[in-house]
């Protein structure tokens, strides 16, 4: 019988006691003193994300809440009730520690649902109370729009938007839409509690673009494996509503979708579609190859063209360390809204006897690693030739394919190196490459580009 | 080739697996309050029961032959795990003699027992059928019985039951009465594994030198009269002087930290001038760590398992109905929960060598690379390492030397049961304990640096020999 575990039953208390206070420490020193008011430095440099709803009115193919939902957040664990319950206690709790953090709503559909609205009326109604100091700055969604195929919702969602406005409340909504061309990945399921014609035809669009420009709000739609052929296609259409609607061209945010499924083909379209959004640039920039890097390297470049070139302060370059999740239904903390299995529940928040939510310990060991871990120094990461010019994987997908958080998926890799590649031949091709790599002072990063360019020869050659 | 073709993308990184763990038993005959093992009886006694049966009817080996048909030929060690193997010995016999026949470079088995039945059982279904076999086969075999014999009376009889020590120990001595004086093709490796309890080295420190001495002049004991027992035996050889191992990866405290850095340094005072049997240092098992780092410098670029097991690597472990796991721990898990959990089976249907079996291929995937990834196993550490001193859980100066950073890592990777500290304390492989740099990161390190190389001087061998490393 193996012997190799034995339990000091004596020292529990002191060693759970004592792991608490390593998270109570991490917590206010990584955390906390970033959501003081106080910290006028960088007022967004951490965030509050909120999962409100499992449930979704689309079922993306690619979307984890889709393909997950039982595990990540099941039906068992949502109620509405403690969702605004449990709301106030976090909106209590952070008026009682000066704490103005920028709250993100994330579900599947917060405004295909009632809950989306009632937790946004409630943070109005609480706000408004608070002291204009610590009350909090700006509310982000990233939403589906379909709440756009109801005037009623359109209406309720304006009128959110001018109430939290009144009282000083930024409420900014990301178009997490791919466009016309990809639909087929994006299927509508049924409607919530939320009574809509989800008919997404050309004068839906027209809407949705009409509206996002009243607001400025930003696009983002996701590059998926299945459909990539068509990428061209439906950029040119994002293109056209862009004029039709004097959207500025490049205010799109590309990212491909960083889930296991990509095949050799598939890859290869996507060379494809980033060389052609080199051509399409360098057309838009005047044909100057100055302007192209000058465009890629402050950090538009469809963000997926800067990708190589661009880094991030921080280790991981999703959002992850930037923010602190917590599902609001039972207050559970974990590292991301992709991540809510629970395995990687690190902690929960509980009221005390005076209602004021304490941060109940369960894992600090996770919670200093998915702050504190580089991506660079992931297993395999470490010893790869791009690491610098990648910019990493979601750890909720890489769990989702190979059962370990850290563990990067092969596939991806590819696609990163092809990434790379493409971004240097797309260069290359209008002579801009050498005019880049003069404004990059990493050498590391510079050596790593110089790899894969030869790289890229040595494949030419051999073809 | 992408991953959710054919998988060939994996199969590069895939090492030999020549080390089989079988999920042999899955109930106990004993209750020690320490094991890790759940102590749900009527689970363990129901899954035994249904193991009992595959041995019974025959499925079990044949499941086992079916699964691991294409390594038949590479795989040269057998282990049995679970819970008490003894329990199942009237199975033995047939068992592994269809095993031996089916793997034809198998030469070696090991398991862990808690000898509560005594040398007799032992002797009558495991051995006797053993020596038989090999002698048939006339193939060279070594087999490695571990006996659970945690120290003196005071200790051992404590966590286990009154009267344990009394029967481990008269185990060992019949045992080695019992074995023959030669044989052609077999030896028996007899060894105790002792794990020390905080408490108890709580209570040496404070008690002195003098208990000390009486824990290890007990090993002393132990290991004289083995000796004398085994005479020129060429049958048996016995490693029983008390080289005790941690609780891993245990619950520690920064008070106990500072505590086992006191007991550490009270070694040396240990008189063993009048010592004749005993091998090795009094104390050995982080010091393996360092010797991984200072011995093996490739450790730093290569890959490199670092003496934590090699689970998952070259070892697998196999239950009766043929699946794959990667140890024994998580096949107990496995068994005993309701929840088929995504990421613990190795493999879901028959066989390993399956390339489309993607569930094998990406758990191996994974697995591998924390076996062969040394310096990003350093990189998690160092981000639970940093955060422990800033908070002054630990020595402060750990927040600027980074040498000692990698030095507290090291003395915790010859304990590092990483599939253990995924089920049970971080969810990750790569992540580590936060117990175990308390437990070193308050003055141990340096005192593990001073008693090693006190023994050093003293000319004292490693229990091990340094090849191994």
């Amino acid at each position: 019988m193996a012997e190799q575990c034995l339990v000091n039953t004596t020292g529990m208390t002191a060693y759970e006691q004592q792991n608490q206070e390593l998270a109570d420490f991490f917590l206010n020193e990584y955390l906390y003193k970033a959501y003081s008011y106080l910290n006028t430095e960088d007022p967004y440099s951490k965030t509050l994300e909120l999962i409100i709803s499992p449930r979704c009115n689309l079922g993306c193919k690619y979307c984890y809440v889709h393909k997950y939902r039982k595990d990540i957040f099941s039906e068992d664990v949502y109620d509405s009730e403690l969702t605004l319950k449990n709301l106030d206690l976090i909106l209590r709790w952070l008026e009682k520690n000066k704490y103005n953090p920028e709250l993100d709503i994330f579900s599947g559909e917060p405004l295909a649902q009632e809950i989306g609205f009632q937790v946004l009326e409630a943070i109005y109604e609480y706000e408004k109370n608070v002291d204009s100091r610590w009350r909090i700055p700006r509310i982000m969604i990233p939403t589906n729009f379909t709440f756009i195929c109801s005037e009623e919702l359109t209406k309720r969602v304006d009128d959110l938007i001018d109430k939290l406005a009144a009282i000083n409340i930024e409420l900014l909504l990301s178009a997490s839409f791919d466009g016309k061309y990809m639909e087929q990945n994006r299927p509508f399921l049924y409607n919530l509690d939320l009574n809509m014609n989800v008919e997404r035809d050309d004068a839906y669009y027209d809407r949705v673009f009409e509206w996002c420009n009243k607001h400025c709000y930003g696009f983002h739609p996701m590059i998926y494996s299945k459909g990539i052929k068509d990428w061209k296609k439906n950029f040119l259409w994002f293109q056209d509503q862009f004029k039709k609607f004097d959207i500025p061209w490049d205010v799109l945010y590309l990212l491909h979708v960083r889930n296991e499924e990509w095949t050799a083909e598939n890859v290869k379209d996507f060379q494809e579609f980033v060389e052609f959004l080199f051509d399409f640039a360098w057309e838009k920039l005047g044909k100057d190859p100055r302007a192209l890097v000058d465009w890629i390297i402050d950090g538009k470049g469809f963000n997926l063209l800067g990708q190589p070139f661009v880094t991030v302060g921080r280790g991981l370059t999703c959002s992850i360390q930037n923010q602190f999740t917590v599902r609001v239904s039972d207050l559970m903390c974990y590292p991301c809204h992709r991540t809510g299995y629970k395995d990687f529940y690190f902690g929960q928040f509980i009221p005390d006897e005076t209602e004021i939510l304490k941060y109940h310990n369960t894992n600090v060991e996770l919670l200093l690693t998915t702050y504190g871990i580089h991506k660079n120094v992931m297993p395999y990461c470490m010893e790869c030739p791009i690491n610098n010019l990648c910019a990493g994987q979601c750890l909720g997908a890489q769990y989702e394919s190979n059962g370990n958080l850290f563990v990067p998926i092969p596939s991806v890799c590819i696609v990163s190196h092809a990434l790379v590649a493409s971004c240097i031949k797309g260069l290359e091709k209008y002579h801009a490459y050498g005019l880049l790599c003069e404004q990059l002072s990493n050498r590391t990063i510079l050596a790593q580009l110089d790899y894969v360019k030869k790289e890229i020869c040595n494949n030419a050659t051999k073809n | 080739m992408m991953q959710g073709e054919k998988g060939v993308f994996f199969e590069t990184s895939l090492k030999p697996i020549y080390g089989v763990s079988i999920h042999w038993s899955s109930d106990c005959n004993m209750a020690c309050k320490y094991c890790y093992i759940d102590k749900d009886k009527p689970a363990m006694a129901s899954l035994n029961r249904e193991i009992r049966q595959a041995l019974e009817d025959g499925s079990f080996v044949q499941n086992i032959k079916t699964t691991l048909k294409p390594i038949q030929n590479q795989v040269e060690s057998l282990a049995l795990w679970g819970a008490e193997p003894t329990i199942n010995g009237k199975y033995f016999d047939n068992f592994i003699g269809e095993l031996l026949d089916y793997f034809p470079n198998v030469n070696s088995l090991m398991f862990s027992t808690n000898a509560l039945l005594g040398a007799q059982v032992l002797y009558d279904q495991f051995l006797s059928p053993l020596m038989k076999k090999v002698e048939t086969l006339q193939r060279k075999f070594e087999f490695e019985l571990q006996l659970s014999l945690d120290g003196p009376e005071l200790i051992n009889d404590a966590s286990r039951h009154v009267g344990a020590t009394k029967n481990t120990l008269d185990t060992l001595y019949y045992l080695i009465e019992m074995m023959p004086q030669t044989h052609d093709y077999f030896t028996l490796h007899l060894t105790t594994k002792p794990t020390l309890d905080i408490s108890f080295m709580k209570e040496m420190v404070q008690e002195g030198i003098e208990k000390f001495q009486w824990y290890y002049e007990f090993g002393e004991e132990v290991q004289r009269k083995a000796k004398i027992l085994i005479g020129d035996k060429t049958t048996v050889t016995a490693t029983a002087s008390i080289i005790p191992t941690l609780v891993d990866p245990g619950y520690y405290t920064k008070e106990d930290g500072k505590m086992f850095a006191a007991w550490v340094e009270d070694l040396m005072y240990v008189d063993q001038s009048n010592w004749k049997y005993r091998e090795g240092p009094l104390f050995f098992q982080p010091w393996s760590g360092v010797e991984n780092i200072m011995y093996s410098p490739n450790i730093l670029v290569e890959g490199y398992n670092a003496l934590s097991c090699s689970a998952g690597k070259n070892n697998i472990t196999i239950d009766h109905k043929g699946k794959v796991y990667t140890c024994n721990r998580l096949c107990r898990n496995v068994a005993l929960s309701d929840e088929q959990k995504y990421k613990i089976p190795m493999t879901s249907n028959s066989t390993i060598d399956n390339p489309t079996d993607q569930k094998w291929l990406k758990r191996t995937w994974a697995t591998q690379s924390f076996h062969e990834n040394f310096l990003s196993r350093f990189q998690f550490a160092n981000t639970i390492i940093l955060a422990l001193a800033a908070a002054g859980q630990i020595d402060k100066k750990y927040l600027t030397d980074e040498n000692a950073r990698l030095l507290l890592f090291s003395v915790t990777i010859g304990l590092y049961c990483h599939v253990g500290a995924e089920e049970d304390y971080t969810s990750n492989i790569f992540i580590p304990p936060v117990s175990y740099f308390r437990l070193f990161g308050n003055g141990a390190v340096e005192e593990i640096m001073r008693y090693h190389k006190y023994e050093e001087n003293r000319g004292v061998e490693r229990p091990w020999p340094s090849n191994v490393l």
